[in-house]
């Protein structure tokens, strides 16, 4: 990696750190791990309202690649989650964490998706309104998909005990 | 392992996964490539999907006009790269000339452009220092379409210099567009990988105003067609126009036999 790409990758997580200290969503808190290193965030998002992640507090990890902005981050949840969007271990698939190019499912096609205009803010505002609006259509957990078409009430009582777990209960 | 034979593979089997990774497969042979390719003649030109006979049929006619190439990746900014490598050649190639003194005061105004649409100046700065180090004619070939995150940042600066000139003159390009113009503009201008459409050729003509000449080389049994976008950016004879090629999926750039390589 270049020196001039090095700066530019850390000129924008610096600028972007900033930003959500000074305006930070509700219910969402991210920043670097540690001092050392900008390209590993810690984020902490609230469980949306009216929905059964409510209560829930659930941390996740982004990962930052060398050449970001112009590729997104991987944003992967550290606790245990049900939703059909998310990956049994954790990894988030939505349209805007997509790489450039990378279109692994048609049916993403009409969602926004990553470019270097977005930014980490608009990245944890589409997984909060993926937490309180999952698109079974095309999932990440096909049994959690399955389960949120078909048994509702079931799917809400298994995200509810996640919920306990994210607080420690 | 023994590879499948041809007859063996059941397509009613692919999986979507199996499908990806195949396209991965690609990607990684692709990404093995130079961002953009040597200068050859015209006659070496290579492409997929069409036959053979046409083909070479078609590369005789465009030899009447055009004796040389460079091939850009395939990775859906082709349209971009291409243009970009042979906008900044022409430039530097003659950096005096006037046409050149013209469009390096349009480029360094882009970024007032830009940001008068709302892109924030700190998101778009460095991008914006990429692309103007390209009038420079030692970064333009050592840095600009050498270093990958240089050469996209450039492609993404040029996005964005499409995505400002659809939202300004917006009237000029709803009318060509099946969807309102922010979600295309989100979904199909600004995101890297993406491909173009003839609305993204025509802002991109009438932001940096530059004329566009397209060799489209087909499978059909017609002659090459040309067709030109932003005739009225060439304002003599000798203003120097950017020619490209387009075979079915992609962008590469061509050389006129009365340029100088």
């Amino acid at each position: 990696m270049s020196f001039r790409q090095r700066s530019t990758t850390l000129k924008r997580l610096m600028t972007e750190y900033k930003e959500l200290t000074l305006n930070a969503p509700e219910g969402i808190i991210a920043g670097p791990v540690s001092e050392t290193d900008f390209f590993k965030w810690e984020a902490l998002i609230s469980g949306p309202e009216k929905t059964p992640y409510e209560g829930g507090i659930f941390p996740a990890i982004l990962t930052f690649p060398n050449d970001y902005p112009l590729s997104p981050p991987v944003m992967e949840f550290t606790c245990e989650m049900w939703h059909p969007n998310i990956y049994k271990n954790g990894k988030v698939c939505i349209s805007i964490l997509h790489a450039p190019g990378n279109d692994p499912n048609m049916y993403e096609s009409s969602n926004e998706r990553w470019s270097p205009v977005q930014s980490v803010e608009k990245i944890l505002l589409s997984v909060v309104s993926m937490l309180a609006e999952p698109n079974d259509e095309s999932p990440a957990n096909v049994d959690a998909a399955k389960m949120y078409r078909n048994n509702r009430e079931e799917f809400d009582n298994r995200v509810r005990k996640t919920v306990e777990k994210s607080l420690g209960f | 392992m023994d590879s499948p034979k041809e007859n063996d593979i059941n397509y009613a089997d692919l999986t979507d996964e199996n499908i990806i990774n195949y396209e991965n497969l690609i990607k990684e042979d692709e990404e093995k490539k130079p961002l953009v390719s040597e200068y050859d003649v015209i006659e070496n030109y290579k492409v997929n999907y069409i036959d053979s006979e046409i083909f070479s049929k078609k590369i005789n006619q465009l030899k009447n006009d055009c004796k040389g190439y460079r091939s850009v990746r395939k990775d859906g900014n082709c349209f971009y790269r291409s243009f970009s490598y042979k906008y900044f050649e022409l430039i530097n190639k003659n950096k005096n000339s006037k046409w050149s003194q013209e469009m390096k005061k349009i480029a360094k105004d882009s970024i007032n452009v830009l940001t008068s649409v709302n892109f924030e100046k700190e998101t778009i700065e460095d991008f914006y220092d990429f692309f103007m180090d390209a009038f420079d004619p030692q970064k333009f070939r050592e840095i600009s379409f050498v270093d990958e995150y240089t050469s996209n940042g450039i492609v993404f600066y040029l996005r964005l210099i499409c995505s400002a000139e659809l939202k300004i003159n917006h009237e000029a390009y709803e009318m060509f567009l099946e969807e309102p113009l922010d979600s295309f503009i989100s979904r199909q201008v600004e995101p890297l990988g993406r491909d173009v459409d003839n609305v993204q050729i025509m802002a991109i003509v009438n932001a940096l105003k530059v004329c566009i000449n397209i060799a489209y080389l087909d499978s059909t049994n017609n002659n090459v067609n040309w067709i030109k976008f932003g005739e009225e950016y060439q304002k003599d004879a000798n203003s120097p126009v950017i020619n490209l090629l387009f075979t079915p999926g992609h962008y590469d750039m061509l050389y006129h036999n009365d340029e100088n390589v």
